[in-house]
C-alpha cells in the first residue's frame, strides 16, 4: 500500500516493520550546499536491516546527496542521523568513527571513473581492505572472494580504462564488497549503460540481497524498480525529502505521484478526434491512459 | 583543431598499445619487475661510467638484443631512440665539439675566430650520444615490457613512498580521463563548425575549453578523494604487491650485475 508522507515530510519512517532492526534513521534532516543550495528539506527515513530500498527521484531530487549522507561523507547541516543505532551526525569530522562506518556501509558512486582510480582493477578491488589495515592474506582472499561475486576475477590486471560501463559497474561493486559492508549505497548504478550491461547489473543487485546485505538503490528509471525492490521511497523534487513510500507495483502504478515528481511527464496525444492526455513511464511497459 | 583531435586520439592509442607490449609474451616481460628495475638501475649507472665507445656500443647491442628477445618490434624500439635523442643530444654537445683539444679534422677561419673539429671531440660526441641512447633505451626498455601498475609498485624497492607511487598512479589513471574529455571537446566544437574559424575565435575557444577542463578535472578531484574517504582512506596510503622472485629472475638480476661489473672493469683497462 502506498503511504502519501503529510507535508513536513513525515511519515516515511513509519513505513518498516516497527520490530526490524533499524540499519539508518534520519530525523528531520536537512543539507544545504554551502550555505545557499538546500538539496534535502526535513528528511524523515528509516531503513531497515535486509532492506532492498529503493529511493526513486528526479534530477535535482537530492538523492545522492542523501547517499553521501548515509555514508558519513556529509554532515547534515541540521537533524540527526543514526546509523546501526549509533548517532552518525558529526561521523565526517571524525576520522576513526568514519572509518568504521566506511566498513560497514559501502558507497558505489554513479561514475564508477571516480571510484576506480587505481592503476588495475585489483589494486581497486584491494584499496579498502588495505586502508582497513588488514592482514594482506585477508585482503586478498577478501579480494579474490569479491571479485568472485561480482564475476570479474578475469579483469583483476586489467586497467579500469580499458573496461566498458557495465564491467566498471562491476567492479565498483567489487570494490566496496571486498570490505565486507552490512549496508551497500548505489548511486544510479543503471546510468549510462546500455540494457544488456543494465539487465546484468540489475541481477547482480538483486543478488545482493542473498549475501544478506542491506541494499539502497537511487535511480529515476522506473523500469528497474520492480526487479530490486522490496521498498520505494519516492522524493519529489521540488520538496527535496519524501514524498511517498510504498511497494514498487503501488508507487509505480500511482501516476498522479510520478507525474508530480517529474518522474514521468505527460503529453498529447491525437486519438481519433480526441486530443488524449498521456503519461509514459520511461522505457517501462506500463502506460496510463 | 583536426591535429589536435588526431595528436590527443594518438597518445591514447600510443599508451594503450605500449601496455600491449607489456602483456606479450616476451623475455623481459616473463622477469619479476623488482628485478628489472634493479638491473635497470644498475646498467644506467654503468652506462654513466664508461668512458669507452666500444663498452658503451656493446652496452647499447645488449639493450637492443634484450628488446628483440623481448618480442619489441625492431622499428618501434629503435625509432622511438634514435629519432630524437641523438639530435636532441648532438645540438647539446656541437658548442663543446669545438673546444675539445686534439688531431685538428675540420678546420675554418672566420677571421675573428679560428673552428676546429678534432679527433678527440668526435670521439666525445660519439660517446656522448651513444651513452645518452643507451640510457634512453634502457628506461624505454624497462617501461615498454613492464604494465604500468607492477612498475610502480616494482618502485617501492628502491624505497619510493608509497604516496609518491600512488599519486604517480593516479596521475596516469586520469590523465587519459582528461584526454577523452579534451578529445570529446574537440570533436564537438568541430561537429559544431563550418567553414574555418578566425584565429580571434579559436583562441576564444581554447581559453574557454582550458577553463572547462580545469573545472571538470577539480570537480573529479573532489569527487575521487570522495571515493577514497569512503573506503577508509584517512591521508595514510597503503599498497599491496603480490610479486615473488623466482630462482630465474635471482639469476637474471646476478647475470646481469655479473655482466655490467665486467663491462665496467674492460672499460677502466681501456683507460
Amino acid at each position: 500500500m502506498t503511504t502519501t508522507i503529510d507535508e513536513t515530510g513525515r511519515g516515511a519512517g513509519n513505513i518498516t516493520d516497527a520490530d526490524a532492526e533499524q540499519v539508518f534513521q534520519l530525523d528531520t534532516v536537512s543539507f544545504s550546499y554551502h550555505g545557499r543550495h538546500e538539496a534535502l528539506i526535513d528528511v524523515d527515513l528509516t531503513i531497515a536491516r535486509g532492506e532492498q530500498l529503493v529511493i526513486l527521484g528526479a534530477n535535482g531530487s537530492g538523492k545522492s546527496t542523501l547517499l553521501k549522507m548515509l555514508d558519513g561523507l556529509y554532515r547534515p547541516t541540521s537533524g540527526i542521523i543514526r546509523a546501526f543505532g549509533q548517532d552518525i551526525t558529526d561521523v565526517a569530522d571524525d576520522p576513526v568513527r568514519a572509518r568504521e562506518l566506511h566498513r560497514r556501509v559501502g558507497l558505489v558512486f554513479q561514475d564508477a571513473d571516480v571510484q576506480l582510480f587505481s592503476p588495475t582493477v585489483y589494486d581497486d578491488v584491494a584499496f579498502g581492505p588495505l586502508q582497513m589495515g588488514w592482514e594482506k592474506d585477508r585482503v586478498m582472499r577478501e579480494v579474490a572472494r569479491a571479485l568472485e561475486q561480482m564475476n570479474v576475477t578475469h579483469l583483476a590486471d586489467r586497467a579500469p580504462y580499458e573496461l566498458s560501463g557495465g564491467e566498471k559497474k562491476r567492479v565498483a561493486i567489487a570494490t566496496v564488497l571486498s570490505m565486507e559492508p552490512d549496508v551497500i549505497l548505489l548511486d544510479e548504478p543503471t546510468a549510462s549503460l546500455d540494457p544488456r550491461s543494465s539487465a546484468v547489473l540489475v541481477d547482480v543487485i538483486a543478488g545482493l540481497r542473498h549475501l544478506g546485505k542491506t541494499v539502497v538503490v537511487t535511480t529515476h528509471q522506473l523500469e528497474i524498480v520492480p526487479l530490486i525492490a522490496t521498498r520505494v521511497v519516492v522524493f519529489g523534487d521540488q520538496e527535496r525529502r519524501p514524498v511517498a513510500s510504498g511497494g514498487a507495483t503501488e508507487i509505480l502504478s500511482d501516476a498522479e505521484l510520478l507525474i508530480r515528481t517529474n518522474l514521468v511527464h505527460e503529453h498529447l496525444h491525437f486519438h481519433a478526434d480526441a486530443n488524449l492526455m498521456h503519461s509514459h513511464l520511461h522505457g517501462a511497459e506500463h502506460h496510463e491512459g | 583543431m583536426a591535429r589536435t583531435i588526431a595528436g590527443v586520439a594518438e597518445a591514447i592509442e600510443r599508451s594503450v598499445y605500449t601496455e600491449e607490449y607489456a602483456r606479450a609474451d616476451g623475455f623481459l616481460q616473463r622477469v619479476d619487475p623488482r628485478a628489472k628495475v634493479v638491473v635497470f638501475i644498475c646498467a644506467v649507472l654503468a652506462v654513466g661510467l664508461s668512458r669507452s665507445l666500444s663498452v658503451l656500443l656493446v652496452l647499447y647491442a645488449l639493450t637492443v638484443m634484450m628488446a628483440l628477445v623481448s618480442r619489441l618490434p625492431l622499428g618501434f624500439f629503435v625509432k622511438r631512440v634514435l629519432l630524437g635523442v641523438p639530435l636532441f643530444a648532438g645540438i647539446v654537445f656541437i658548442p663543446a665539439l669545438f673546444l675539445i683539444h686534439g688531431k685538428p679534422l675540420i678546420q675554418a677561419d672566420l677571421g675573428f675566430m679560428h673552428l676546429a673539429i678534432s679527433d678527440n671531440g668526435l670521439i666525445s660526441l660519439a660517446i656522448f650520444v651513444t651513452r645518452v641512447s643507451a640510457s634512453v633505451s634502457l628506461a624505454i626498455l624497462l617501461v615498454v615490457t613492464t604494465q604500468w601498475a607492477d612498475l610502480l609498485k616494482a618502485l617501492r624497492v628502491i624505497r619510493v613512498p608509497s604516496v609518491f607511487i600512488v599519486v604517480l598512479g593516479m596521475t596516469y589513471r586520469y590523465i587519459f580521463l582528461l584526454l577523452q574529455t579534451v578529445e570529446n571537446l574537440f570533436l564537438a566544437r568541430s561537429s559544431r563548425t563550418v567553414g574555418r574559424p578566425t584565429d580571434a575565435e579559436q583562441r576564444r575557444w581554447i581559453g574557454s575549453s582550458m577553463g572547462t577542463l580545469m573545472s571538470k578535472s577539480f570537480r573529479t578531484s573532489n569527487d575521487v578523494y570522495q571515493a577514497m574517504v569512503a573506503r577508509g582512506f584517512t591521508g595514510d596510503v597503503y599498497t599491496i604487491s603480490d610479486f615473488q622472485m623466482r630462482d630465474e629472475d635471482w639469476l637474471f638480476v646476478s647475470l646481469s650485475v655479473v655482466l655490467l661489473a665486467l663491462a665496467l672493469i674492460f672499460d677502466l683497462g681501456l683507460r
